[in-house]
Parts: C-alpha cells; sequence; structure tokens
C-alpha cells in the first residue's frame, strides 16, 4: 500500500476509506459501525484531547499542514471530516 | 424550615450548576433550571436528577431576554426572588469572542433580568479574576490592576465588574469565586475530565514531558460538592451575603505535591518542572510541542503562580469546613481517574495508530528524529 | 491429664514459698497439659487470680521444681475482666484484630483446670462465655486462613508456584485451626492439632486436611495442591478466599514512589531504599496500574514486551513495592500461623558498580529490581553531583583552551587542574561518595574507591596531572591532550562516555539538562542538597548555556 496516495485532485471517494480507518482506530469507542453520519463525540465517545490526537492523526496520515482550528471545532460527524480532509488535500495538490 | 424561594439556576446543566440545582431543589425551593441545549440534567455522580421542583427552561444567555419572548422574559422575571448565574465558558483556548458572548454578554443579559423582576443574584465568578498577582489574594479585591493570563480571565473580570456596577442602579448581588473546579471531597467522583484533568492525562501518559514551571508555584483545586454548599448558603442566606464576595476555594498544591504524589503511581510519568526562562518550544518534539501549544500553553500562568486565597467571608457565613487534604485530597482524585478509567489506560498513540494502518513515513521530523535520550522516558 | 491432681498440688507447694503470693487467690493449671495434651518435657504454667483489682505483674516467674521448669503467672479479677472484654471489642471490630496473645490467655484461662479456692476461678471464668470465645477464634483463623489461600491464589497467578504451594499450605493449618475452634478446639498454638484432629474424632474433613496438610504428602503438583487446598478451605467453613477470575487486584503499598531518569527506572520505598529495575522490570513496572485486575495487569505488560511478568510482579509484592488486594476487601495481608505479619523483604544490596551514571543507577540485567547500596537521598545527592562536575569539566576546558589562546599560562594551569578535579568529582561521585571531599583533597581521596583496572589507571595518572606545569605551547598543548585522555578514561569508567557530545551542539546542552532535571525531580521529593550552588543556579534559574558563544 501506498502510504501517501497523493493523486493530481484528491475527491471525496478517495479519501473517505483511509478517514474510516484512521478515525475507527483512534477511536475510544470500538465496535462501532461507522458511517458519515457517525459522530465522534456521542458515537464514537471521542473527548476533547482525543479530538486534538485525531487531528494530529489525520495531518500526519495524511501528509498535510496543521488543520485550523476554525475548521476543525466546527467538525462532529466523521462526514464533515471526509468533506474537511478533501478539501485541504485539494488545496494541498493546488499549491 | 426557610421561606421557600423561587431561584433562577443558568448554567444549570453544567458541572456546578447541576449541582446547585440539585441542592436548592432538596432544600425546597422552586427551581428554575436554565439551560441552553441539554434538556436533561446530570449530577456530578452521573445520577439524572431527580426532576421534583426543577423546572427546565431552555434559553440563551448570549441573546437579548436571554433569547426569550417579551411576554416570557417578563413572566420570568416576576416569577423569582433569585438567580443564580453560573452559566459561563469555563475551558480555555476558545475564541476570544466566546468568552465575550457568554461570559460578559451573558453576565450582562442576566443582570438586565435581575434588574426587570428586582431579583437578587448571585454570581458565580472565578479565583482567578487575580490573574497574575502574587500574595495573599482578598475577597474584597477585583480589579487592581492585574495582568490576566488569558481570555478566560478577563472576561471574568469583566462580568465580574458588571455586577460591582449594577448595584449602583439597585441590583442586589453576591460573588463566589471558585478556584479550580474538581472532583467530591470525599470521593473524587467527578462528572467532566476537564482542564486540569486533561493536563493530568496529558502528563502521566508522558504525553507531555516538560513544563515550564516552579516547584513552588500553587494550584488551588476545589471540590465541586463543596463549591456547591458554598453557592447553595449564598443564596439562602443571601441577606448576610449580598454586597459580598466569597471564595469558594481548597487546600493549594504546589507543583512539587504534584510531583511527588503522580510519582506514587508505577505506570505514571512525571513531567520535569524546567524553568521558564529556559523553556524551548521548539525544541519539542514535534507531538509534544502539538499537545503543548493546543493544551498545555492554555495553563502556562497556572505553574508559576504562588498566590493564596484568603477565605474569610466565606469561613464566616459557610458552616461546612473548608477542604483541605492536600495530597490526600490529589490521591483521592487521581484513584478516581484510574476507577473510571480516564487516567491509567492510554489509548494508543498517533504514532502506533498510522502504523497499524500502514500510513507511516508522512513526515518524521523535527527534534524527536534526534533525541538521543529516545521516547521512551 | 498426663499429671495426677495430687502431684499438681504437691509441685505446687513446693513452688508457692518461692513466689510472692496473695491471700485468698486463686490458682490454675493452664496451657498443654490442662488441655489434655503435653508430655514430659511440657511446662507446668500456674496462673495465680487474686480477688482484687490490682494492677499484677505480666512478667511471668521462672522457677525448676523436680527437673521440670514451672512458670507462674498472676492476675487480678479486673486483668482478667479487662482480657475479656478486650477480645469481645476486637471481635467486634476488623476481622483478626485481636492480638495473637490476648487470644491465648483467654483461652487458656477459659480451659484452666482450678487447683486452689475453685469458687474464684469459677466466678472469673464466668466472665466469658466459651461459646463466645470459641466463636472469636473461630473468625480469627478464618481471617488468618483467608488472607493466606488469597496470597497463594496471588503467587500462582503470577507463576511462582511453589512459593504458592507454601502459603496454602499456611492457609490450610489456619483454616482447619478455624473450623476445629468452632467444635471447640480453641487451644491456640497449632503444635498440639494431630490431638486436636483425634479428639474430634473420625470426621472426613480431618481426613481430608492430612491428605493435604502438606505438598508432599499431597503427592500433587504445586498449582494443583493450590487449587485443592482453596477447595478444602471453602469446605472447612473459611469463605472469601475462592478462586475466581478478577478478584485480584493492584494495590498501592505506601510511600513508594518512581523516578526515571532518562531510560532508567527507580523505586523509592520509604524514601529511603532505592531500587533500580532492569528494562524488563521496568516494563512490568510500568504496567501496574491500582486497581486493575491481576489479568488486566499481565496483558499489560504482555502488550509492553514481556510476557511472563508474573514473577517479577511476585518479587515487587516480596520487596514492598506494591500490595495485592482482594477486590472490595482491601489488601491482601498474608501471615504465617502464630508468625508476626511478614514484612517487606530486602535483598542484599547491589554489589554493581559504579554505583551511579548519568542516566541512573547501574542495574545487573533486564530482570534486575536490585537494591541500590546507599540509602535514597545520598544516591540523589551523588547522581545530581555526578551530573553536574560533568557539566564543570566542560566549562573548565573551554577555559582551558581560551587561555591557551591568549598565552595566559597561569589561568590555563588553574584550568588545567579545575578539569583534573572535576572529573575526579565525577569519579568519587559515581561510586556514591557523597558529600565530597574538598576539592584539594579528591586525587588522595581516589583511595576510598575499590580496586578495579580502571580506577587503578586513574589513581596511576591522577597525581602527575594535579601538578601540571603549563608555560609555553608545547606545555599548553600536551597537558590538554593529556587531561582529554585522562577524562574519557575517567567517563569510560564512570559509565558518561556519551557526555562529551552533549556539549558539542545545543541539542546535547538540553539533553544534558532534562538529566538534570529528571534528577532533580528526585532530589526535591527527597529534600536532597542540591550539590552546589551553581547547580541549583542552573536548575532554578534558567541555563543558559554556559558559552554559549563560543559553540
Amino acid at each position: 500500500m501506498t502510504s501517501h496516495p497523493n493523486p493530481p485532485c484528491p475527491t471525496e471517494d478517495a479519501t473517505r476509506s483511509t478517514v474510516y480507518a484512521i478515525v475507527g482506530a483512534m477511536a475510544p469507542m470500538t465496535g462501532v459501525e461507522l458511517a458519515d453520519e457517525t459522530t465522534l463525540v456521542a458515537d464514537l465517545a471521542y473527548d476533547s484531547l482525543r479530538l486534538i490526537e485525531l487531528t494530529l492523526a489525520l495531518e500526519q496520515g495524511f501528509g498535510l499542514p496543521e488543520l485550523p482550528q476554525e475548521e476543525t471545532a466546527m467538525v462532529t460527524t466523521l462526514g464533515d471530516i471526509v468533506r474537511m480532509v478533501a478539501a485541504a488535500r485539494r488545496q494541498e495538490a493546488a499549491r | 424550615m426557610r421561606r421557600r424561594l423561587r431561584v433562577l439556576v443558568t448554567g444549570a446543566a453544567g458541572l456546578v450548576g447541576a449541582e446547585v440545582t440539585a441542592r436548592l431543589a432538596a432544600a425546597g425551593h422552586e427551581v428554575t433550571a436554565l439551560v441552553h441545549r441539554t434538556p436533561v440534567l446530570v449530577g456530578n455522580d452521573g445520577t439524572p436528577l431527580e426532576a421534583a421542583g426543577v423546572r427546565c427552561l431552555t434559553a440563551d444567555v448570549t441573546r437579548p431576554r436571554l433569547g426569550l419572548s417579551e411576554a416570557d422574559h417578563e413572566a420570568l422575571a416576576g416569577g423569582i426572588d433569585r438567580i443564580v448565574h453560573c452559566a459561563a465558558i469555563t475551558d480555555f483556548g476558545r475564541p476570544e469572542e466566546d468568552y465575550q458572548r457568554v461570559n460578559v454578554d451573558g453576565t450582562a443579559h442576566v443582570l438586565e433580568l435581575a434588574r426587570a423582576g428586582g431579583a437578587d443574584l448571585v454570581h458565580v465568578g472565578t479565583a482567578y479574576v487575580c490573574g497574575e498577582r502574587d500574595g495573599l489574594i482578598l475577597e474584597t479585591e477585583l480589579d487592581e490592576g492585574q495582568r490576566l493570563a488569558n481570555a478566560y480571565e478577563a472576561s471574568k473580570l469583566r462580568a465580574e465588574t458588571l455586577v460591582h456596577k449594577a448595584r449602583a442602579d439597585g441590583v442586589r448581588s453576591a460573588v463566589v469565586r471558585p478556584s479550580i473546579v474538581v472532583g467530591d471531597e470525599h470521593t473524587g467522583v467527578v462528572r467532566d475530565y476537564k482542564n486540569i484533568y486533561v493536563v493530568l492525562k496529558l502528563t502521566t501518559e508522558g504525553k507531555v514531558r516538560s513544563i515550564p514551571g516552579q516547584y513552588e508555584a500553587r494550584l488551588d483545586l476545589v471540590p465541586v460538592d463543596y463549591v456547591a454548599d458554598v453557592i447553595t448558603q449564598v443564596t439562602e442566606r443571601f441577606d448576610e451575603a449580598a454586597g459580598r464576595t466569597f471564595h469558594a476555594v481548597g487546600a493549594p498544591l504546589t507543583l512539587r505535591d504534584f510531583s511527588d504524589v503522580m510519582a506514587e503511581y508505577p505506570s505514571f510519568q512525571v513531567p520535569r518542572f524546567v524553568p521558564p526562562t529556559s523553556f524551548d518550544l521548539g525544541r519539542l518534539p514535534r507531538e509534544e510541542r502539538v499537545y503543548y501549544e493546543r493544551v498545555v500553553a492554555l495553563y502556562e500562568s497556572y505553574f508559576r503562580r504562588r498566590m493564596a486565597f484568603d477565605a474569610s467571608n466565606t469561613a464566616q457565613l459557610v458552616a461546612r469546613p473548608a477542604p483541605g487534604g492536600g495530597q490526600d485530597f490529589l490521591r483521592r482524585l487521581i484513584d478516581h481517574c484510574l476507577e473510571s478509567g480516564y487516567l491509567g489506560a492510554p489509548l494508543p498513540g498517533v504514532a502506533d495508530v498510522l502504523a497499524r494502518l500502514d500510513l507511516t513515513g508522512a513526515d518524521v521530523s523535527g527534534p524527536a528524529a534526534n533525541d538521543a535520550n529516545g521516547a521512551g522516558r | 491429664m498426663i499429671l495426677s491432681e495430687e502431684y499438681l498440688q504437691s509441685l505446687l507447694d513446693k513452688a508457692y514459698p518461692q513466689i510472692r503470693s496473695v491471700a485468698d487467690c486463686a490458682v490454675v493449671l493452664e496451657g498443654s497439659i490442662a488441655e489434655g495434651f503435653g508430655n514430659s518435657s511440657s511446662d507446668i504454667d500456674f496462673l495465680l487470680i487474686a480477688d482484687s483489682d490490682a494492677d499484677l505483674p505480666t512478667m511471668p516467674s521462672l522457677l525448676f521444681v523436680d527437673g521440670r521448669r514451672v512458670e507462674i503467672r498472676t492476675r487480678s479479677v479486673r486483668q482478667v475482666a479487662e482480657q475479656f472484654s478486650a477480645v469481645t471489642a476486637a471481635a467486634a471490630g476488623r476481622p483478626g484484630a485481636a492480638p495473637e496473645d490476648l487470644l491465648n490467655r483467654c483461652q487458656r484461662l477459659l480451659r484452666s483446670f482450678p487447683l486452689r479456692n475453685p469458687e474464684l476461678v469459677a466466678k472469673v471464668k464466668g466472665l466469658m462465655s466459651f461459646d463466645d470465645f470459641q466463636d472469636t477464634a473461630r473468625e480469627w483463623w478464618a481471617h488468618a486462613a483467608r488472607q493466606s489461600v488469597r496470597y497463594a491464589l496471588v503467587l500462582r497467578q503470577l507463576g511462582e508456584e511453589r512459593e504458592a504451594a507454601a502459603w496454602t499450605e499456611a492457609g490450610l493449618l489456619q483454616a482447619v485451626k478455624s473450623w476445629a475452634a468452632g467444635r471447640g478446639e480453641a487451644y491456640l498454638e497449632p503444635k498440639w492439632l494431630p490431638m486436636q484432629l483425634d479428639r474430634i474424632g473420625d470426621h472426613p474433613l480431618c481426613a481430608r486436611y492430612r491428605a493435604l496438610a502438606s505438598l508432599d504428602v499431597s503427592g500433587l503438583d504445586a498449582a494443583d495442591y493450590v487449587t485443592e487446598g482453596a477447595r478444602l478451605t471453602v469446605d472447612l467453613g473459611v469463605t472469601g478466599a475462592e478462586p475466581e477470575a478478577g478478584r485480584i487486584t493492584v494495590a498501592r503499598a505506601g510511600a513508594v514512589t518512581t523516578w526515571q531518569t532518562g531510560e532508567r527506572v527507580h523505586v523509592v520505598r520509604g524514601q529511603q531504599d532505592v531500587f533500580v529495575l532492569g528494562d524488563r522490570a521496568a516494563r512490568a513496572w510500568r504496567s501496574l496500574v491500582f486497581g486493575r485486575t491481576l489479568e488486566q495487569t499481565l496483558a499489560t505488560a504482555q502488550v509492553a514486551g514481556v510476557p511472563q511478568a508474573g514473577p517479577l510482579i511476585a518479587q515487587f509484592l516480596r520487596f514492598g513495592l506494591v500490595r495485592a488486594a482482594w477486590k472490595g476487601e482491601g489488601t491482601i495481608v498474608p501471615r504465617m500461623p502464630l508468625a508476626a505479619p511478614s514484612g517487606d523483604v530486602t535483598p542484599p544490596p547491589s554489589t554493581a558498580r559504579p554505583v551511579v551514571g548519568i542516566g541512573g543507577a547501574a542495574a545487573g540485567g533486564a530482570e534486575a529490581v536490585d537494591l541500590v547500596p546507599v540509602p535514597a537521598r545520598r544516591f540523589s545527592a551523588a547522581a545530581m553531583t555526578l551530573v553536574w562536575s560533568n557539566v564543570l569539566v566542560e566549562n573548565a576546558r573551554e577555559d582551558l583552551v581560551g587561555a591557551l589562546d591568549r598565552g595566559q599560562w597561569s589561568v590555563a594551569q588553574l584550568s588545567a587542574r579545575r578539569m583534573l578535579r572535576f572529573s575526579l568529582r565525577g569519579v568519587l561521585s559515581a561510586y556514591a561518595v557523597n558529600p565530597l571531599p574538598p576539592d584539594s583533597e579528591v586525587v588522595r581521596r581516589l583511595s576510598l574507591l575499590p580496586a578495579a583496572a580502571d580506577l587503578d589507571e586513574i589513581r596511576a595518572s591522577a597525581p602527575s596531572l594535579e601538578t601540571l606545569t603549563v608555560a609555553c605551547d608545547t606545555e599548553g598543548a600536551a597537558a590538554l591532550a593529556a587531561l582529554d585522555d585522562f577524562v574519557a578514561l575517567v567517563r569510560r569508567a564512570t559509565g558518561a562516555h556519551s557526555f562529551p557530545s552533549s556539549f558539542g551542539s545545543s541539542d546535547g546542552w538540553r539533553q544534558t539538562l532534562e538529566i538534570g532535571y529528571d534528577w532533580l525531580r528526585l532530589g526535591a521529593h527527597l529534600n536532597a542538597d542540591l550539590p552546589i550552588d551553581e547547580a541549583s543556579d542552573l536548575l532554578s534559574s534558567g541555563g543558559a548555556q554556559p558559552h554559549a558563544t563560543s559553540v
């Protein structure tokens, strides 16, 4: 597996499976079936500290620069993360 | 039996607010619990509050008239004797405007309600409105030109100043200033792990290894049940309390106490306290730096301060003795964290998770890579 | 009884004139002979009871009459009454709390044989019902048995089967004593147990106990013996020690703290004893979380790379670094029958030398749980001095180089001497010499250190280096080379060989400071003296890198 899938213009679908894998592996609550509607706090038991770690994992896992806190603060579901990461990757690819 | 009071508690879903609501209701008062979103009140021990004597009202302190219609606002104002204003953002690191909206504007809106209904106000502030002042902090002191450590403290100072000013227009008020609110005095139980708990987690798990601070610096931890008792007493005995301020504080613990108690737990890492002048953020390994910047940095000032809080007014009014315990209390808090699983069972770290997913190699850089003393410390 | 009443009366007549007796007192025979046990070598134990509320001495008188050892104790009625109420009170409190001697005294009196003033004897015995006493004795033994068997289960789970079997033997003996006490056989000392069981008669539990009385007799392997022993314990009426997953947890031992410097983990017991852990031992230690079950703890250790951590954890238990608890019922405190509570074991001090290096105490292997041979405060002070001496050596060397550059020969000579002496401070500190001798003495005081190849070499070269003269370029270069060699030798000998690189870069300097701060935590915990003023400056004032401009 390539550790850095870095297509010229990453789509949400291409991002989704890796986001799911990271969010699932980082989640305090395990064994939850993941969907775009799954909420980080209520369903996966993320607390504020674990959310910071998740941000770190996403940044490092996708090779992204620091995700701005204004954006990470708005995230509540897995789908939100997919959109946020996909947008950040598109921005990265455009640079 | 004291007179049955009609009390509005703002921030009733919060840690302190829920405990105050429970006490006032248990004492037979008629409580209107003002909540922002959460319609269910949960006590510090995690059990839902029995609803007897408590009416929940959804409202928003950040909006004029608390977001209520004119009629509802008028009805509310006309039906209460006292307001206990607990609603506030107490965690650190939020955008400046959040503190202004909730802590300052929220207080202004609550003052309007008090003025409209002729209700008395018990304002819950923080002992740390003293900012970075040193020495003994008196309950009678407020704005001494002190330097404030963060937007939270600054907002609480502005809010308390509003409360003082409103006295001129006849809003009677008393202020209760808790220090750092933590678990129950006797059981260590706490509902939410915030603030100091997050720092404890990061340090004991070895994610943050160096903290700029002094062994003699003091943190004042106060049990939530004691804070709720003080607020309840001040509310019930408002005539004696009016116009005064009450420190709801505990026994201060030095960073050395923290270091010594943390060392009693075999699995815990104990941070090294580095003189602030020689602490260099840029030299931290990347992960530690991120934890530091996003969490620990918010508390930096607390690791240097050495003030003590005088609590004469509280001692005079409140029958319950001020909590002591020092190191024993800290042990109780930590033991509860172990029991609940908050501490002692670290989740896999970011690097481990990425390695397991075969996503490493992204950017291993920074001083971590050439930390000759190893990451195992 | 093996002795007739007439014989006992005659012994008493002979003994009586030799003791200070009290008018109208009662006299009883108590102990093994009165119980119907005993043999020709058994002592004769008389108890004189004065009908008063006097404070009579507790120490017995010892006489030899007719070639027999005769012990005579005295008690007043008030003292006897107090003993009985103390037993009643203890029985109402914490189980197992009654002191053994108290129970023994009461049992012996209640089962004594009257020799004088039988009315008074009857009155005194009437102060406590034997049924109540027997219940107390049964509970007392049951408590001890429960603790022993629980501890046996702990040890078995930690893979220490032989030791577990030994505690099972102890627990079974205590359990059968409890069972026997419930049937009236409350005589406390276990030495007549076989006769007590014989008196109970042909009971299947007696037979089962005899078959399991020891591991050898049982013919079982140690692990099975523990299982069978635990089962018989239950059948003997002692509950609360049934093998059950998840019942045993890890608990805090008071005044034990953990301090890591670099990679090395030190555990300090009672602010006095320092244990240094080898790598595997350290990882096992780091797996201990109070309140977690042994199963969880062993699993955590396995994840941390220490499969079979049991024996290491057992060692921590023996040394009192951690305790085991029975979930919901507190710490397990095992004790052997009629022995003092077993205290924490202290191993002989480690012989590894040098005692301490920059990164921590010397550990004798991955599994080591070694006792550092000096008390904690001196250890911590010596370690801080060691770190600091290495800093000072670098400092003096830079002074030396600077002075040589500018041809300041006498400054250079002084710096050379400082470099030598600071490095010797390190040598002495590595061997835990603390406080240090004055600098003028450090060369001669190398005589304190043991014989060893590298130390002999240090001792051989130091005197000439102390008298080096530096008066020209050539001498200066030679002195610098000689001192560099010497410092390298010292650092090899004290395990600080990686140290010089610490000064080559600001990163290295940071690491040096970090190790210094690591040691400072322990020093602060122990209130140890900071080695020297410069060190406290470094640690409290910011520790800017010395000579940062020259790097």
